[in-house]
């Protein structure tokens, strides 16, 4: 709230006597030097002052394709400025609710392999192969932030004004930083993965690690532009899926059962269909950005369509794994978990109207909270398995 | 400071349409009669302070105004507005099909006198400002109704409508003149879409007879289904009980009991906070306007000075 601003009654607001939010402007052929270092937030005079320089949002969709070659930043000083503790900032940064992405098909896995399995779980590998994939995923998610921003995508409200660094949460380097670190804590759990299994690695084992490196770099750098090229939705579904089932496999067990590559498919139909669902929500800005990905290029009526086509491909892929990869009684709990929470979905999307309804505000939020209780429903089921188990040992012993 | 001599400004006359076509004189003598022409004043004054002739001036002038009315002819028909400026909307008055038709007859008397001139430049940004004009109103239609509309979906919607129409304003008088230069362009139309954003969020105050100097009507957006920037303001943080309460209510006291008064007040003051900020974003890009500017142009930037807070507070 600007300093000053006193409202006298409710249909007079006096003039501020004295607020001066400072703007500087700066463009990408003048001062490239100077904007960069705006951006990183590590300019020599904003670390002087203490102050923090966030960009400014603009209604200019070609902002998304850099055609502004200029960034206008309002410098705020540090002291002024109303932030939520360190940790609530972290949490923000770190965006624990897209977690479910990866810790779902990881952790159902370990779940099945424990059960499937004759030998004991090797439990510092298991360990070692979720906080390597959640550090990962953070790191995505943190180096994802920091080249939009260095892009000047977080100026567009649609496309991330609400992220970190855009709200002044942090600076751009701090967030490189810790973005850094995870990816090296990331490494060291699969390098000491890659070290246990060394006699183990094959050519398969080679090309999936090339690929998830590939993959990471596109969905976190955005190098080639592919994510919003179409390629993005087909990259969730496989490195959200079979790659982390059959890759999580191959860690513990050395091998790479055909079964482990189904086990991953509901989790990466889930991936797919809330990248669509995040696609559509923006799919006016995009199509006036000329962004190429799916929703943008097919038009609203398809997109819809589309929706019921990861739907279906979701219901399937649950159908498949009951049938096929782990055929228990449990498993049925997942499938009744997620078609109870797809109907409501799929009745949201039925219901917009248009490109620009409100209605399409939170779709991708809506299927983050179906992939958490696709998940919980996947972990109780593991747990209704070991205590299943456990009580008829004990009956019969 | 030098105040530039405008020339007299002839926005309509009847002999610019055929007089064998029933009613279509009268009915743009009742449009044109009692507009502020806020307009054709503001580019005719930027054209002036820039040395544009007479001729240049007056085309501008009446290019704007044409399209401003257009575009007020079909949204009250959309709208199914029955009145504009205190008196009976031409579609009530005439026929709708008249209405729609006379607003066409504009749009393509500005595409005649465009090519006119013959700035090819100036024509293809016209076109395209009123291209945004209609995105923007399709836009705007389809809101009505939605609850769940967005701050950032109203900004776009006020940007291509009002916005379109400032930055037109700012930015015709260079084309005109042929100075294209894109960071110039990139400077005016920060300034056009703030603006824009000012005066649409100010309209938008009066529907809760916040600064309603010309006594409008309150509460209208929110009874005809529309949620206004304002209102999507107001109701951040509200539960859906609050929310549904405050749509149905009747007047400002029921609405400002349901949101609560006090949210209401706290509000308030945020929002106007919120274009203050938006209010000295303009300033900044006025300064760099200057450097674009011949040093006998300077007094132009003066002129534009005063406009962001004349269109948000209401008065100077």
């Amino acid at each position: 709230m600007a300093k000053g601003l006193i409202l006298k009654t409710e249909t007079e607001a006096v003039r501020p006597q004295q607020t001066s939010p400072r703007f500087v402007t700066l463009r990408k052929d003048q001062e490239p030097a100077r904007l960069r270092a705006y951006l990183r937030g590590d300019a020599r005079e904003l670390l002087e002052r203490h102050a923090i320089a966030m960009p400014v949002t603009t209604l200019k969709a070609g902002a998304l394709r850099a055609e502004t070659a200029e960034w206008t930043f309002e410098v705020v000083p540090l002291a002024d400025l109303q932030r939520d503790p360190w940790w609530r900032r972290t949490l923000r940064a770190l965006r624990p609710e897209s977690w479910v992405l990866s810790l779902a098909p990881v952790l159902t896995m370990l779940g099945w392999l424990a059960a499937s399995s004759s030998e004991p779980m090797n439990l510092s590998r298991a360990l070692a192969a979720v906080i390597g994939v959640i550090a990962l995923h953070a790191a995505m998610n943190l180096f994802g932030d920091y080249h939009d921003h260095m892009r000047g995508w977080d100026r567009v409200p649609e496309r991330g004004a609400d992220r970190v660094l855009a709200r002044g949460d942090f600076r751009g380097f701090e967030i490189l930083r810790v973005a850094w670190a995870s990816a090296g804590l990331a490494a060291i759990c699969g390098g000491a993965l890659l070290i246990a299994n060394f006699d183990q690695i094959t050519w398969k084992a080679v090309l999936l690690l090339l690929m998830v490196l590939a993959v990471v770099l596109e969905f976190g750098v955005s190098r080639w532009g592919l994510k919003y090229r179409g390629f993005g939705e087909l990259a969730a579904w496989f490195f959200f899926g079979p790659w982390l089932t059959g890759g999580l496999s191959w860690a513990l067990t050395g091998r790479i059962p055909w079964s482990a590559w189904v086990m991953g498919l509901p989790f990466g139909s889930m991936a797919l269909l809330i990248l669509h669902l995040r696609n559509f929500e923006r799919i006016m800005i995009d199509s006036q950005a000329g962004l190429g990905t799916w929703p943008a290029r097919t038009g609203f009526e398809a997109s819809k369509k589309f929706t019921w086509f990861c739907a279906t491909a979701l219901m399937g892929s649950l159908a498949a794994l009951l049938v096929f990869a782990d055929p228990s009684p449990e498993r049925s709990l997942p499938v009744l978990v997620t078609s109870m929470g797809l109907g409501p979905l799929l009745g949201v999307v039925r219901a917009v109207r248009s490109p620009s309804g409100g209605e399409l505000h939170g779709l991708a939020h809506r299927g983050l909270r179906l992939a958490w209780a696709m998940a919980l429903s996947f972990w109780c089921s593991d747990l209704l398995r070991l205590w299943g188990s456990a009580t008829l040992a004990r009956i019969f012993s | 400071m030098h105040e530039p001599k405008l020339p007299s400004l002839k926005i309509y006359s009847p002999q610019d349409f055929p007089a064998y076509l029933p009613k279509l004189n009268q009915l743009f003598d009742d449009l044109f009669r009692d507009g502020k022409g806020f307009r054709s004043k503001l580019v005719a004054r930027v054209a002036t302070r820039l040395g544009a002739d007479d001729r240049c001036t007056q085309l501008l002038a009446q290019t704007i105004e044409f399209i401003h009315n257009a575009s007020l002819l079909h949204d009250d028909l959309i709208d199914r507005s029955v009145l504009r400026r205190g008196k009976p909307a031409a579609w009530t008055k005439y026929t709708p099909e008249y209405a729609v038709l006379a607003g066409d007859y504009l749009l393509a008397r500005v595409m005649v006198n465009l090519s006119g001139y013959g700035n090819v430049r100036l024509i293809q940004y016209t076109a395209e400002m009123i291209s945004d004009l209609l995105e923007g109103e399709w836009i705007q239609d389809s809101l009505v109704g939605d609850h769940a509309v967005t701050a950032a979906q109203l900004d776009r919607v006020h940007n291509l409508k009002t916005g379109s129409l400032f930055k037109w304003c700012l930015r015709s008088p260079f084309h005109a003149l042929k100075r294209d230069d894109p960071h110039l362009h990139e400077v005016l139309e920060n300034c056009g879409i703030i603006l824009g954003l000012l005066f649409q969020r100010s309209d938008d105050l009066l529907d809760f007879d916040v600064r309603n100097h010309e006594g409008k009507a309150v509460l209208g957006d929110l009874k005809s289904g529309y949620m206004n920037s304002f209102t999507v303001f107001v109701f951040e943080g509200l539960s859906e009980t609050q929310k549904s309460r405050a749509r149905e209510a009747q007047s400002l006291g029921e609405f400002k009991r349901a949101v609560g008064e006090a949210h209401f007040d706290q509000r308030l003051v945020s929002f106007d906070a919120m274009n203050v900020k938006q209010i000295e974003l303009y300033a900044h890009n006025l300064e760099r306007l200057r450097t674009h500017l011949a040093s006998n142009e300077q007094a132009l930037t003066q002129d534009l000075g005063k406009l962001s807070e004349l269109l948000y507070w209401r008065k100077a």
